[in-house]
């Protein structure tokens, strides 16, 4: 069975291109378009890995990846933070948050896919 | 999982995402320049701050994605000075705000160009530098040190093949908005190189990441100016982060405290990075704190607890496969919150800012207007259905249920219809920005209030309404607002105020401005009139006064002064308003205390209040707003005057008369003589004419079909509807008919409409 991802970005063209990008190499991808949408669907099963934005209204990316780290069954999960952020002072909250890794956006597709595959091959 | 798809690993054909796009940042300018009209200057409110940044943020994502270099490029910036407020780093002034909102404006216009619709790439070059400059002023000395501005030498080869010179010259200009470009070497072919210096204050990945727009990663080469080159970092997950951001090496001390934490994640997990696995990872876009082998681990151990751990209540129902509809049924409402993965789930939504009610969907307006032409055959074929059965069967069974599907049927349509209403906020939101600029240019105090922006309206209503109430506003702070010196001198506060205003009425919205200017001067009017031989009774009520400055061509360049302007275009404004369903504008003005024009549109044009008429056998159908009245007409009530055809004398005034059977070849009833039937007045732009049928048939609501997408545009002929019966009937033109008329060519009308 396809490994899932659940991608979670507030710009739908950003996520849309995400989402393309990880589909193309045969994952099956979720979209949630905010964290609390992230949330909830992270809660109904459990994604093999999660990519998010960080810069999102109510809720923002870091606070997700700790919402997310609350719940026991993603302690195995990586999380990837893709943001054009790329602050020390953020990264640093990112990573005390749980998150696994810090992407900068831009992206790079086929940079992208090399770190997922890390995780889930 | 490897990847079988052809185009694993890149974006592939980008027209969706640049759609979307499109889409997308169209919304955030608006949104943009929205919040910004509305902000405090002295205290803008955090949020606001936050939302605005956040926009720009996004578009800038995407168009670096996309490649849209000089989008990103503005936006980059924007989003700096953005970050600085929202910090309350730099307080808000009128010049960032002035400045902020041309940014919006030029982003529209990148988009514009990107999308096509902008033949011209527009030139944000002069706006990016004010912008950056204001950036890098510090606002508060000591608050903050101000941005660093690096220097990185870049190579970029041996280029394979040469790059684009179209490309490359974008890339480069963009580079130049972020910083400043020296070029040192451009050997742009097959084994050349391009080198130059760039200076800028993004990281070095944001530098990268314009690059590899143009050249192949892998030919790009930067370092750090000045400096020797990077020793090879070793690959470790601690070192990944520093090649990202300059900032470690500004803060040693942040850098320590990281790369201890890096290490405690290393020994929590029990397994040190192999450099081995983390060296592909240490590229410069992405820092990596826990690594795969760690993840690996902690799953593995997570599941052989998961294993042993009993399953959750609430699973366990379903899970069984003795489970019954009962017992699922009695979980979703029996268990008490908390229980199982639904009852916590509920608990959970209510996380803080949770927003639930803005759920919505985005669908194409052809989606929606296929949905709505099928309602509206709907709604067809059970009048139809009606219609026999008030012959054949009336008070059966059927007829009882018929009357429901007719009810249902009619709800249907309304709420389908109701996906296309859009809020006036959608004009309403133009306007602060209108004011505020007009205001300024004629030196004016103007406040603009506005009320009921909620007021819904068609979508197709809202592109029309645009630019006839921008005319409106135009005119009452050119010419109705006076100068705060005249205001004070009138005993009036000095700022004028213009309150735009919607409700809706009955099956139309009302949208009035009103001013508290000087009014509309009567004495010029009538002066103005004189001029131009138009004969006006000097007893004349100011409403017939006022009705002058609707005539065509009485606004011209010398009324702006003459009539203090009030005329400009206002028969524009009018002809405008009249296409849209006949819409009215009306006027009510008090010289010295203002005036207030009011105009009302239907809330739709997809459904229209018709009034139908026979002719022989034809029915045409009228729009309601344009009936005055109708009357019988007895032979003598029609006079001939030669060389103007047919006049009917209502009260004092004689009517053009045209008759339907003779414009559209419908023979009329048999043995009807043409000086009888039925005088339908109507009116349009340009005045009231009447319209000889046989019969009126009644009033009703009727689904407008578009002529030209069904069939092909017919003169006279405004669109179709189809009858109860199942007949198509014509909608009639009025402005067409009254245009006619009064040019008093019915003949050769007549011969051009059945040609």
């Amino acid at each position: 069975m396809a490994k899932s991802i659940l991608v979670v970005d507030d710009t739908r063209s950003m996520r849309k291109m995400v989402v393309a990008v990880l589909q193309g190499a045969g994952y099956a991808v979720e979209e949630a378009g905010d964290g609390d949408e992230a949330l909830e669907k992270a809660k109904t099963r459990v994604f093999d890995l999660v990519v998010t934005d960080h810069n999102m209204p109510r809720m923002d990316g870091v606070t997700l990846v700790r919402s997310l780290r609350g719940i026991p069954a993603y302690d195995g999960v990586a999380i990837i933070v893709l943001s054009t952020e790329t602050g020390a002072d953020l990264k640093a909250k990112g990573r005390e948050a749980g998150a696994t890794g810090w992407m900068a956006k831009p992206f790079d597709p086929q940079k992208m896919l090399t770190i997922v595959r890390q995780f889930l091959d | 999982m490897s990847s079988s798809s052809s185009d694993a690993g890149s974006l592939g054909d980008t027209s969706d995402f640049r759609a979307i796009f499109f889409e997308e940042a169209d919304e955030h300018v608006a949104a943009i320049e929205g919040i910004l009209l509305g902000l405090n200057i002295a205290a803008p409110e955090a949020e606001e701050l936050n939302a605005i940044f956040r926009a720009a943020h996004s578009i800038k994502g995407t168009s670096g994605m996309l490649g849209f270099g000089e989008i990103a490029a503005l936006t980059h910036v924007l989003e700096s000075l953005l970050d600085d407020l929202r910090k309350g780093e730099r307080p808000l002034t009128e010049e960032i705000l002035d400045l902020m909102l041309r940014a919006g404006d030029m982003v529209k216009m990148q988009v514009a160009h990107r999308r096509g619709t902008l033949p011209e790439a527009p030139d944000a070059g002069a706006l990016v530098n004010e912008l950056r400059s204001l950036a890098e002023q510090p606002a508060q000395p000591g608050a903050s040190p101000g941005r660093s501005v690096r220097r990185f030498s870049v190579r970029l080869g041996p280029l394979a093949a040469p790059v684009d010179t179209a490309e490359l010259e974008l890339m480069l200009s963009g580079l130049a908005e972020m910083g400043r470009v020296t070029p040192v070497e451009m050997r742009n072919a097959a084994g050349g190189e391009i080198r130059f210096e760039v200076e800028l204050e993004g990281a070095e990945a944001d530098l990268r990441s314009v690059l590899a727009l143009v050249v192949a990663e892998d030919a790009i080469h930067i370092s750090r100016a000045g400096e020797p080159a990077p020793a090879v970092a070793p690959p470790t997950a601690a070192a990944a982060l520093g090649d990202d951001d300059g900032e470690i090496f500004v803060d040693p001390a942040k850098w320590k405290a990281r790369q201890k934490s890096a290490t405690t994640v290393a020994d929590a997990g029990g397994a040190p990075a192999s450099p081995a696995a983390a060296a592909p990872r240490a590229a410069s876009s992405y820092d990596e704190f826990v690594t795969p082998e760690q993840m690996r681990a902690a799953r593995a151990s997570l599941e052989g607890e998961a294993a042993a751990r009993p399953r959750s209540p609430g699973r366990r129902a379903s899970d069984d496969p003795t489970a019954t509809f009962a017992q699922y049924g009695r979980r979703a409402s029996d268990a008490p919150a908390g229980a199982g993965p639904m009852g916590r789930r509920s608990e959970d939504r209510r996380l803080p800012g949770a927003a639930a009610d803005t759920a919505s969907i985005r669908v194409g307006i052809d989606k929606v207007d296929r949905l709505v032409n099928l309602v509206g055959e709907l709604v067809i074929t059970e009048a139809m259905l009606a219609q026999q059965l008030r012959v054949d069967a009336k008070d059966s069974a059927y007829a009882t249920g018929l009357v429901d599907l007719g009810r249902h049927a009619r709800n249907l349509q309304e709420a389908v219809m109701s996906i296309r209403m859009v809020p006036i906020s959608a004009v309403f939101t133009r306007f602060p920005r209108l004011a505020r600029e007009l205001a300024q240019r004629f030196g004016k105090e103007v406040e603009l209030k506005m009320s009921g922006e909620t007021t819904e309206l068609d979508r197709g209503l809202i592109e029309k309404i645009i630019d006839p109430l921008t005319h409106l506003v135009r005119n009452s702070i050119d010419h109705g607002i006076e100068t705060a010196e005249a205001r004070v001198a009138a005993g009036k506060p000095r700022c004028g105020t213009i309150v735009l205003s919607a409700s809706q009425k009955g099956g139309n919205i009302v949208i009035q401005v009103q001013d508290d200017g000087a009014g509309l001067d009567r004495r010029k009017i009538l002066e103005r009139a004189a001029q131009r031989g138009i004969a006006i009774s000097p007893q004349a009520s100011d409403e017939e006064v006022w009705q002058l400055i609707f005539e065509a061509g009485f606004s011209t360049a010398e009324a702006v002064t003459d009539v203090s302007g009030r005329g400009v275009g206002m028969d524009v404004v009018r002809r405008n308003i009249q296409v849209m369903g006949g819409g009215t504008v009306e006027l009510a003005s008090k010289e010295g205390a203002g005036m207030t024009v009011t105009v009302s549109v239907p809330l739709t044009l997809a459904i229209m209040e018709s009034m139908s008429v026979a002719v022989g056998s034809q029915i045409y159908v009228l729009p309601l707003t344009a009936v005055v009245e109708s009357r019988r007409v007895e032979q003598g009530d029609l006079a001939g005057v030669a060389g103007q055809g047919w006049t009917l004398r209502i009260r004092d005034d004689f009517l053009p008369v045209l008759w339907l059977s003779e414009l559209f070849a419908a023979p009329s009833a048999a043995g009807r003589r043409r000086e009888e039937g039925v005088a339908v007045i109507v009116e349009a732009e340009g005045g009231r004419v009447a319209l000889m049928v046989d019969n009126l048939l009644g009033q009703q609501q009727v689904v407008v079909k578009s002529l030209e997408a069904n069939f092909r545009k017919v003169p006279g002929i405004s669109s179709a509807t189809i009858m109860g019966d199942g007949h198509v009937a014509l909608i009639l033109d009025i402005s067409q008919m009254v245009q006619l008329a009064h040019r008093g060519a019915r003949k050769s009308a007549a011969s051009a409409l059945q040609a």
